[in-house]
């Protein structure tokens, strides 16, 4: 009964966009059970509109573009979650400690940040990848190093005001550590922003992920990487349909995680109508 | 206020070295030996090359030293020799950033008005068609990766439609004009070339909207929230009061007030709008200095990507404090209080 | 007799909330003669506000407002929203209760009075306005007038920001002044300096004026009449005197009661245990009838009408057996 109640204080594009995520995340997880095409492999004539054969039509090589495409999902999804779980983790941690301790560390870890947000994110993962060589490894490395700032702010920003909390005044009265203060009773009031802002990030990571892609410096080809496919669209710009399933579907995963994380602050944020 | 502009104003150089060093840090990282980052792998071979190379920059010197004929290489303006193009990349970006310029300012133009208006709109109805309406629009724009969207209207507008001419700032066949702005439009127009000035305009016109549409969606949430909050205020009501009509109360009060906070994201925008232009350059064939970088990257040109990641962080932190300026002389209870 | 300036009747408000309609004015009667002061009393909630907002027409269109308000005969519920927004600012102007937040905030005061006076007379020159808005704000006792006129709300005091609201509320010569709780968000010092512009303002002109608040102190000195509101209804209407003096309604009663007074020397203040009903818990009968100590059988079955008795409009079936 509880989770119909949950379920109703959601709304409708909360539910969306989880039912969204849940699709990718089952084509992800299945897709080599019912795919009637192998990704790498030819599976038709060259370049041929869509068709019964083929619902998104063939790519330059002769693959089944929609096939691509859902596979796309296993070389997108895991990287950015990868990307969000390190940078969320590693930025909340130095933010945190930023925002407890204070003093040389906190302005040494704010200086950082500021200066790591000082660049366009895509220029700066640009340059990353370039120095450490193309490929999806290297810009997943990129790609943290242009998000952490950004939950370090929030956290020290959480963990500021929750310092300043009775009950963490008590709980040191009452002898506890600094570690012991932290953990048990600052950061878990501290968890919700990140959570919500990791979870409209991974839309964010796939998108950026693809750019990367698109511009040459992330996945290569043959991997059916999104933004790598709509860059082959690129080069067949009249076969219009074989940059459209990528397309839609970036466009799908980053929906769908906004209204997740839009969501999941509404639910969790106790103020909100 | 005065003292925290001055306080910006001291930090900026610092964060300035700060975007230097982690650029010339990068250029150490490249398969280790920076040499390669300076003139890139191919012509390690030739030892000419490489002893001019290592003159310039003190590759040969300690890294301290490095450091600061780095540091000062690039305070003179010297970004270094494009390995693609052969000049130097602070040459290449100058040429270049008329083109971006222009397409940067025609797509804010589009992507702060249709923000803005499709904000209002939001507000105004709010929880009825309309406000759904212009929220998917908004929410569309900033979800769309902005190389595809580039793509599919280009083929919708250009090649289905016919509407609205190809890629490229201008016809192939035409040159352009007298170069003043560097911006086509403007040029032409102050020489009085009409034709030139609609192809021009023409050309600009689906870059613009497709890159707009990007920032359209987060410029529009914060006008649709901070109207919102204002419109629950009392002297909307007391304007209302004094018999002022629904339009009058909308812009001359509410957009008035709504528009202090918006004032900030338009100058993050600016920020997205670079993201966007490197992608939608390429797309559209505008030669800018978005797709002089991915050119680069494409073709590992170190000194070129270095490059532009300095100017474009620099850029970056410029407007932030314009923006800030700007925040500051806007709001009377700032700039007073 | 002459015709009343403004005249409410039967004046009901309901709106939908998610437990179906709600009515939080049920019936309001009462009058205001030109060039005459009426205090409209009562607690939060009452409905003051709710009653002076749907004479303006500012309530949004899921309110449903029934009933009748004439100004001079013409009656005003009903017509459309462009012609009540002739009516609004320039036949009757209102005074809001904060003048902190009922001022725009980033607009200097000089332009906001302008364009009250240029919404209604819009063939003034700017010049003209300004001048006339200079002129207003030296009438409400604001120094250097000229110079004050640039400058933004947060620039004033409290009490020349309620003075300022007074100067752009008289800007085109309006028949009715309503003024919501006008200085209640003022320190006492501050607040007779404002009523004092207020009220010779008024007189000069001979304007009509609504004043609602909670404090009978203020009441009882500027107003003509008074007409006590309790639960979305009035209670009690008469000559101030009368509701002083002779007051007929319970609650009229234990309000004055629950005044301090000088010559009183008591260790606590009479209150009147409880809180008024919401819109949503009204209870059959009388709506005072839970907190009052008069209550007979009738009071809990059956709502009293107001009805005339002695020289005051009561509403309260005890009303005639009171001693006067």
């Amino acid at each position: 009964m509880r989770a119909l109640g949950t379920l109703r204080r959601m709304g409708l594009p909360m539910i969306i966009g989880g039912l969204i995520v849940l699709f990718w995340v089952v084509v992800a997880l299945t897709i080599d059970l019912w795919s009637p095409y192998d990704p790498f492999s030819i599976a038709g004539r060259r370049l041929r509109p869509p068709s019964e054969a083929h619902w998104l039509g063939t790519d330059a090589l002769g693959r089944d573009v929609l096939i691509r495409t859902l596979y796309g999902v296993r070389h997108s999804l895991p990287i950015a979650l990868l990307v969000v779980v390190v940078s969320s983790l590693g930025g909340a941690l130095l933010g945190a400690i930023a925002g407890y301790v204070g003093g040389k560390t906190d302005a040494v870890i704010m200086r950082l940040v500021d200066i790591t947000l000082s660049f366009p994110a895509i220029l700066l993962a640009m340059a990353v990848t370039a120095a450490l060589g193309p490929g999806l490894g290297n810009a997943a490395i990129a790609m943290v190093v242009v998000s952490w700032p950004v939950y370090a702010r929030l956290m020290r920003a959480q963990v500021l005001t929750m310092r300043e909390r009775e009950h963490v005044e008590a709980a040191i009265a009452a002898g506890a550590g600094r570690v012991r203060v932290l953990t048990r009773h600052i950061l878990p009031l501290c968890w919700s922003p990140v959570l919500v802002n990791a979870t409209m990030d991974l839309g964010q990571i796939v998108l950026l992920a693809a750019s990367l892609s698109f511009i040459g410096l992330g996945a290569l080809p043959p991997t059916p990487e999104w933004g790598q496919m709509i860059a082959e669209g690129a080069v067949n710009f009249y076969q219009w349909w074989v940059a459209l399933g990528p397309g839609l579907a970036i466009l799908s995963v980053v929906l769908g995680f906004n209204f997740l994380g839009d969501g999941l602050r509404d639910l969790l944020d106790p103020r909100s109508p | 206020m005065l003292r925290y502009l001055v306080r910006r104003l001291v930090t900026m150089p610092l964060l300035l070295l700060g975007i230097v060093t982690i650029a010339f840090a990068l250029s150490n990282l490249t398969k280790g030996d920076p040499l390669i980052s300076i003139i890139g792998e191919r012509q390690m071979d030739n030892p000419e090359i490489v002893a001019a190379a290592k003159a310039r920059w003190g590759l040969d010197r300690p890294l301290p030293e490095r450091y600061l004929r780095y540091v000062g290489n690039l305070v003179q303006g010297d970004l270094g020799i494009s390995l693609r193009t052969k000049q130097p990349v602070a040459k290449d970006l100058m040429t270049r950033l008329p083109a971006t310029l222009e397409l940067v300012l025609a797509a804010m133009v589009v992507g702060v008005g249709g923000g803005i208006l499709l904000g209002v709109i939001a507000a105004r109805y709010r929880n009825r068609a309309a406000d759904h309406a212009a929220r998917f629009v908004a929410l569309i724009g900033s979800a769309l990766p902005v190389f595809w969207s580039g793509l599919l209207l280009l083929f919708v507008f250009s090649v289905l439609l016919g509407w609205l001419p190809g890629p490229g700032r201008l016809d192939a066949r035409l040159t352009p004009p007298p170069g003043v702005t560097g911006f086509y439009t403007i040029d032409a127009l102050l020489a009085g070339d009409f034709t030139t000035f609609r192809l021009a305009l023409t050309h600009l016109i689906l870059p613009a909207c497709v890159l707009g549409w990007a920032v359209m969606g987060i410029i529009s949430r914060l006008v649709r929230s901070s109207m919102l909050d204002v419109l629950a205020q009392d002297y909307i009501l007391a304007a209302r009061a004094k018999g002022a009509s629904g339009p009058r109360v909308l812009v001359n009060h509410a957009l008035r007030n709504a528009m202090i906070p918006t004032l900030t994201i338009i100058g993050f925008s600016f920020a997205y709008l670079i993201t966007g232009a490197v992608l939608t350059e390429t797309i559209f064939s505008w030669p800018g200095i978005g797709s002089y970088t991915v050119d680069a990257a494409r073709s590992l040109d170190y000194p070129a990507i270095m490059g532009v990641t300095i100017v474009g962080g620099s850029a970056f932190l410029l407007t932030n404090l314009v923006t800030d300026i700007a925040y500051a002389v806007v709001d009377p209870r700032v700039k007073l209080g | 007799m002459t015709a009343p300036l403004i005249e409410v009747r039967n004046l009901e408000v309901s709106f939908p909330a998610a437990t179906g309609r709600l009515t939080a004015l049920r019936g309001v009667d009462f009058h205001v003669n030109a060039g005459e002061v009426l205090g409209l009393v009562g607690e939060s909630g009452s409905g003051k506000s709710l009653t002076m907002l749907s004479i303006m027409g500012l309530l949004p269109p899921s309110v449903q407002v029934t009933g009748s308000v004439r100004l001079d005969g013409e009656e005003l519920l009903g017509q459309s929203e462009r012609a009540l927004r002739r009516y609004r600012g320039r036949r009757i102007a209102m005074i809001f209760q904060d003048p902190m937040t009922s001022l725009n905030p980033v607009i200097p005061i000089g332009d906001q009075i302008v364009e009250a006076i240029q919404i209604h007379q819009p063939q003034l020159s700017r010049r003209a306005a300004r001048a006339r808005a200079v002129d207003l704000l030296a009438q409400v006792a604001i120094p250097d007038p000229q110079r004050r006129a640039g400058q933004y709300p947060f620039e004033f005091s409290g009490g020349m920001r309620q003075r300022a609201m007074i100067a752009m509320a008289l800007a085109n010569d309006p028949e009715l002044l309503i003024a919501d709780e006008p200085t209640t968000a003022l320190d006492v010092t501050i607040q007779a300096q404002v009523i004092e512009v207020m009220e010779r303002l008024r007189r000069e002109r001979g304007i009509g004026l609504i004043l609602i608040t909670h404090d009978l102190g203020l009441v009882a000195g500027v107003a003509d009449r008074v007409a006590i509101m309790y639960a979305g209804r009035v209670v009690e209407q008469a000559a101030t005197s009368e509701v002083f003096y002779r007051p007929r309604h319970p609650y009229t009663r234990r309000l004055l009661a629950s005044l301090p007074r000088f010559d009183d020397d008591v260790d606590r203040l009479a209150t009147i245990e409880g809180v008024p009903p919401s819109p949503a818990r009204r209870p059959p009968g009388c709506a005072f009838a839970p907190r009052c100590l008069e209550t007979i059988a009738r009071c809990t079955a059956d709502d009293p009408m107001p009805r005339l008795v002695g020289a005051s409009t009561v509403a309260c079936h005890r009303a005639d057996e009171v001693p006067a």
